[in-house]
C-alpha cells in the first residue's frame, strides 16, 4: 500500500512538472525563437486517499520530492514548435527509516503544431509527443513508470481583456499511452486563467488532474500489492504570481494543492520556474 | 477513450474559440488613413433602411474566403437573402463580372423568389479568368426591393503585372544625385525631451532636423524606459497630411514618427497651395515629393546618427506606414539600405499608370489623392497624362520595388477605392525581397481589419527574431 502510495506521489510530481509548461502551451513560439525554462519544485504528502477514495490522515509514512527541471521550446516554423522536459529529482520516502532516491526522470519531447488561430489572439494546438524514462530498470518504481510512452494533446489558449485588464487562458486536455504490461493509459486536463495586474506582474489560476488506468484492475489490491498501482485520479489547483523583468526574463511563483483523488496522496508545494526566451 | 469522449474533449476544447468567433469587433481604419472622410467598411450584407413593408439582409462571401483565385479555377460565391417582407418576392438575380478597368467578361441572370418573411440561398459560380482583379455585382431585382452588392476577386494576383512599366533611364542617377544633394545639408539634429508627453514608462523626445532645401522637419522619439540593451526601431511615416503623433503604446520598440513637410509638426517646412500633391507637379526637380523622399531619408540619417546615444538595434529598424507612408516605406527601402524591414499597408500611388484608369472607373465618386491627380490632367489646359507620368514615372513605388530588398509585408485590401489591389500586387511582385507576403481583407476598402495589426506584430517579430 505505502509503495503504491509513493510511486502515485512520483506520478504527481511528473504530471505537475509537466503541468509547469502552460506558461507557453498553446502559444505558438514563432520561427527561429526559443524558449528555455527552469524550475525547482518542493512536493510533500503524508495523507492520502486510497483506492476507495476513503481518506487516511494518520499514515506513518511521509514523502517529500526535490525536483529541478529544465524545459524548453523551439519554434520551428510559424506554425511548429519542438518542445522538450527533463526533471531531476531526489525523492525522500519516510517509512520506518527514510529511502532517498535521485535522478533523472521520464523524458518527454514532441512537436505541438498549431492548428488554427482566431485573430492571431486565440491558438489551438495540437501536441504529439513521446515519453522516455531516464533512469535504470531499477528506478522504475521510484522515478517514474519506466515505461515508455507517447502522449497526445489539444490546447487552446487565448487573451481576454476584462475590465481594461488583460488576461489569458488555456484549456488542455490530453491522452497518454504507456507501453509495456500492465502499462496505463492516463486522461490529463487543465484549465488555467490568467490576469495581468499590470505590464510587469501577473496572476493566474489552475485546476488540473490526472485521471490514470491500467489494463490490469483485477484486483487493486494485487497491483498494490505488487508495488505498480497504476490506477489512480486526482485533481489538483494552483496559484501563481509571476514578474517580468524584461521581454527575455520571467519568473513565476506558484502553489499547489491536491484536491481530491483516489489511490493518491493529498500533495501540496511550491516551485519556482524562470522562463528564458531567446 | 471512446469517440464519443474524444468529441466532447475537442468541443470543450474549442468552445472559446466559437465564443469568440461570435462576436464582431470593429474594423480599426489604419492610423495614417490620407484623407479626411474616413473609409467605412464595405458592407458585407446590404441593409438599407427598412420600408414600412420589410427589409432585406444580403450576404455575399466568395469561397475562398480571400476572394483569391488561380487562374481558370472557377470563382465561386454564396449569395444568402434575409426578408422580412409579409408579402412573397419574385424577380431575378443578375450576376456581372468586369475587368477592374469596366469591361464586361461576365454576365447572368437567375430567377429569385424569397417567400414572405423567410430566406434564399444560390450558389453562385462564375466561370475561371486569366489573371488581374475583377469587380462582380449581384444585383437583385425583386416585387417590392433593388439592390446591388459590389465584391472584387482576384486571380493569380502573384502573377499580376503593370499594364506598363517605365522606370526612366536616369532614374537611379536622378535620386543619386538628390542624395549627394541631402548629405551637403548639415542636418543639425536637435533632440529634445518632451517632459510633459513623458510618463514613468515611455520618453517621448521631439526630434528637429534640417532637410531637403535646408526645410526644417520634427518627429516624434517615443523611447521604453525600460528597454533592453539594444532596442528595435519602429520608423512610422505618415500618411497623406497626415500628423504623427508620439507612439505612447509600443513597450518594445523604440518609435519614431517622423511628420515630412507639410504634415503635423513640420507643416510650417514647406509653403503649398492648392492640393498638396500637385505642388510643383510640373517639375520633377520641384515636386513636392522629392523633397518628401528625401525627409524620409533624413529621418533615417537621425536613426543612424543616434544609434549609438539612443542604443538602436540598426539591424532591426522596421519602417512602417499606410496608404501613403506605404508608398514612401517602399521608396525609402529601395533609397536606403538601412531599412532592415518594410510592413506597408495599402500602398498609394503604387503602379499609378494603372491605379489612374481604375479607381475613377470603379469608383468614380471618391476624390482620392489619385483622382486629383487625375483631376489636374482633365482640367488643366496643355497638362497631359503623358507629362503626369513622366514626372510620377520617377516617384511610382513600383520602380522602387526592385531595389527593395528587405522582407516586406504589403496588406491590401479588395474594395480598395484609393488603392487597387491590381495595382499593390503588380508593385509587390517586382520586390526583390526574399522574404514578402500579404495579408488580404476581402470585404473592406481603404482600411485594414483589427487582426491584420496582431498579424504585423508577430510578422515584425518573427523576421526580427525577438523574444
Amino acid at each position: 500500500m505505502k509503495k503504491a502510495f509513493t510511486l502515485t506521489l512520483i506520478l504527481i510530481v511528473i504530471t505537475l512538472f509537466v503541468n509547469q509548461r502552460q506558461a507557453y502551451a498553446g502559444w505558438p513560439m514563432g520561427k527561429g525563437r526559443f524558449l528555455l525554462g527552469t524550475s525547482a519544485t518542493i512536493y510533500a504528502a503524508k495523507d492520502y486517499w486510497d483506492i476507495y477514495g476513503k481518506l487516511h490522515t494518520n499514515s506513518s509514512t511521509a514523502f517529500t520530492s526535490y525536483t529541478l527541471g529544465i524545459f524548453g521550446s523551439y519554434g520551428l516554423s510559424r506554425r511548429a514548435d519542438f518542445m522538450f522536459s527533463v526533471p531531476f529529482s531526489r525523492q525522500v520516502s519516510n517509512q520506518s527509516t527514510d529511502k532517498y532516491h535521485n535522478g533523472l526522470g521520464d523524458l518527454q519531447l514532441g512537436l505541438s503544431y498549431n492548428l488554427f488561430n482566431y485573430k492571431y489572439k486565440n491558438f489551438t494546438s495540437i501536441y504529439v509527443g513521446a515519453i522516455v524514462p531516464m533512469y535504470p530498470k531499477y528506478d522504475a518504481q521510484t522515478l517514474g513508470l519506466g515505461m515508455y510512452g507517447s502522449e497526445v494533446k489539444l490546447m487552446n489558449t487565448g487573451a481576454y481583456t476584462l475590465t481594461g485588464k488583460k488576461g489569458y487562458y488555456n484549456l488542455e486536455a490530453g491522452y497518454r499511452q504507456f507501453y509495456g504490461s500492465d502499462a496505463p493509459w492516463q486522461f490529463t486536463y487543465l484549465a488555467a486563467l490568467g490576469l495581468s495586474l499590470d505590464k510587469y506582474n501577473h496572476v493566474s489560476v489552475d485546476v488540473s488532474g490526472v485521471y490514470s488506468h491500467s489494463s490490469d484492475s483485477t484486483a487493486n489490491s494485487a497491483v498494490i500489492l505488487a508495488g505498480a498501482a497504476r490506477n489512480y485520479s486526482y485533481t489538483r489547483t494552483s496559484v501563481s504570481y509571476g514578474h517580468t523583468f524584461s521581454r527575455r526574463v520571467s519568473v513565476f511563483v506558484s502553489g499547489f494543492y491536491t484536491l481530491t483523488g483516489i489511490n493518491t496522496g493529498v500533495g501540496y508545494g511550491g516551485s519556482l520556474q524562470g522562463l528564458f526566451r531567446f | 477513450m471512446k469517440k464519443n469522449t474524444y468529441c466532447i474533449l475537442v468541443a470543450v476544447l474549442l468552445m472559446p474559440a466559437l465564443l469568440f468567433g461570435q462576436s464582431k469587433t470593429g474594423n480599426q481604419p489604419i492610423p495614417s488613413l490620407p484623407l479626411k472622410e474616413t473609409a467605412t467598411k464595405a458592407s458585407a450584407s446590404a441593409e438599407d433602411s427598412p420600408s414600412a413593408d420589410g427589409d432585406m439582409v444580403i450576404k455575399v462571401n466568395a469561397s475562398p474566403k480571400k476572394s483569391l483565385f488561380k487562374e481558370d479555377e472557377k470563382i465561386k460565391y454564396s449569395f444568402d437573402v434575409k426578408s422580412t417582407y409579409k408579402t412573397k418576392q419574385d424577380g431575378k438575380l443578375t450576376v456581372l463580372v468586369n475587368t477592374d478597368l469596366g469591361d464586361k467578361v461576365y454576365e447572368k441572370s437567375y430567377n429569385f423568389k424569397v417567400g414572405r418573411e423567410s430566406s434564399e440561398g444560390l450558389s453562385v459560380d462564375i466561370p475561371g479568368q486569366k489573371n488581374g482583379f475583377y469587380q462582380v455585382k449581384f444585383m437583385l431585382n425583386l416585387t417590392d426591393y433593388d439592390d446591388t452588392v459590389k465584391r472584387i476577386f482576384g486571380v493569380g494576383p502573384e502573377k499580376i503585372k503593370a499594364t506598363v512599366t517605365n522606370k526612366p533611364y536616369d532614374f537611379d542617377a536622378f535620386w543619386d544625385s538628390g542624395k549627394e544633394s541631402l548629405k551637403k545639408i548639415a542636418p543639425q539634429f536637435k533632440v529634445t525631451k518632451d517632459v510633459q508627453q513623458s510618463t514613468k514608462e515611455k520618453d517621448v523626445y521631439l526630434v528637429e532636423m534640417h532637410s531637403w532645401g535646408n526645410a526644417v522637419i520634427r518627429g516624434w522619439l517615443t523611447m521604453p524606459v525600460k528597454r533592453p540593451r539594444h532596442i528595435p526601431v519602429k520608423y512610422r511615416l505618415p500618411g497623406y497630411i497626415v500628423t504623427m503623433k508620439p507612439t505612447m503604446d509600443d513597450d518594445e520598440f523604440a518609435v519614431f514618427n517622423l511628420n515630412v513637410r507639410g504634415s503635423g509638426n513640420s507643416k510650417d517646412a514647406v509653403k503649398y497651395y492648392g492640393q498638396y500633391n500637385l505642388y510643383h507637379i510640373d517639375s520633377k526637380e520641384e515636386y513636392i515629393y522629392r523633397g518628401v523622399y528625401m525627409d524620409c531619408i533624413r529621418g533615417m540619417d537621425f536613426i543612424s546618427a543616434y544609434a549609438d546615444f539612443f542604443k538602436f538595434d540598426m539591424d532591426r529598424v522596421a519602417v512602417v506606414g499606410g496608404s501613403q507612408g506605404a508608398c514612401l516605406a517602399l521608396a525609402l527601402a529601395g533609397l536606403d539600405n538601412r531599412v532592415k524591414l518594410v510592413t506597408a499597408e495599402l500602398p498609394l500611388y503604387s503602379d499609378l499608370r494603372d491605379a489612374i484608369k481604375i479607381g475613377p472607373t470603379l469608383y468614380p465618386e471618391k476624390k482620392s489623392p489619385i483622382w486629383m491627380l487625375d483631376d489636374y490632367v482633365r482640367r488643366t489646359h496643355g497638362y497631359t497624362e503623358k507629362k503626369l507620368f513622366s514626372i510620377w514615372d520617377y516617384y511610382d513605388p513600383i520602380n522602387f520595388a526592385p531595389e527593395v530588398k528587405c522582407p516586406v509585408l504589403l496588406a491590401v485590401s479588395l474594395l480598395d477605392e484609393l488603392c487597387p489591389p491590381r495595382c499593390s500586387y503588380a508593385m509587390y511582385n517586382q520586390l526583390s525581397s526574399k522574404k514578402k507576403e500579404t495579408w488580404v481583407s476581402p470585404d473592406l476598402t481603404h482600411e485594414v481589419d483589427d487582426s491584420y495589426y496582431q498579424f504585423q506584430y508577430y510578422w515584425i517579430k518573427e523576421t526580427f527574431v525577438l523574444p
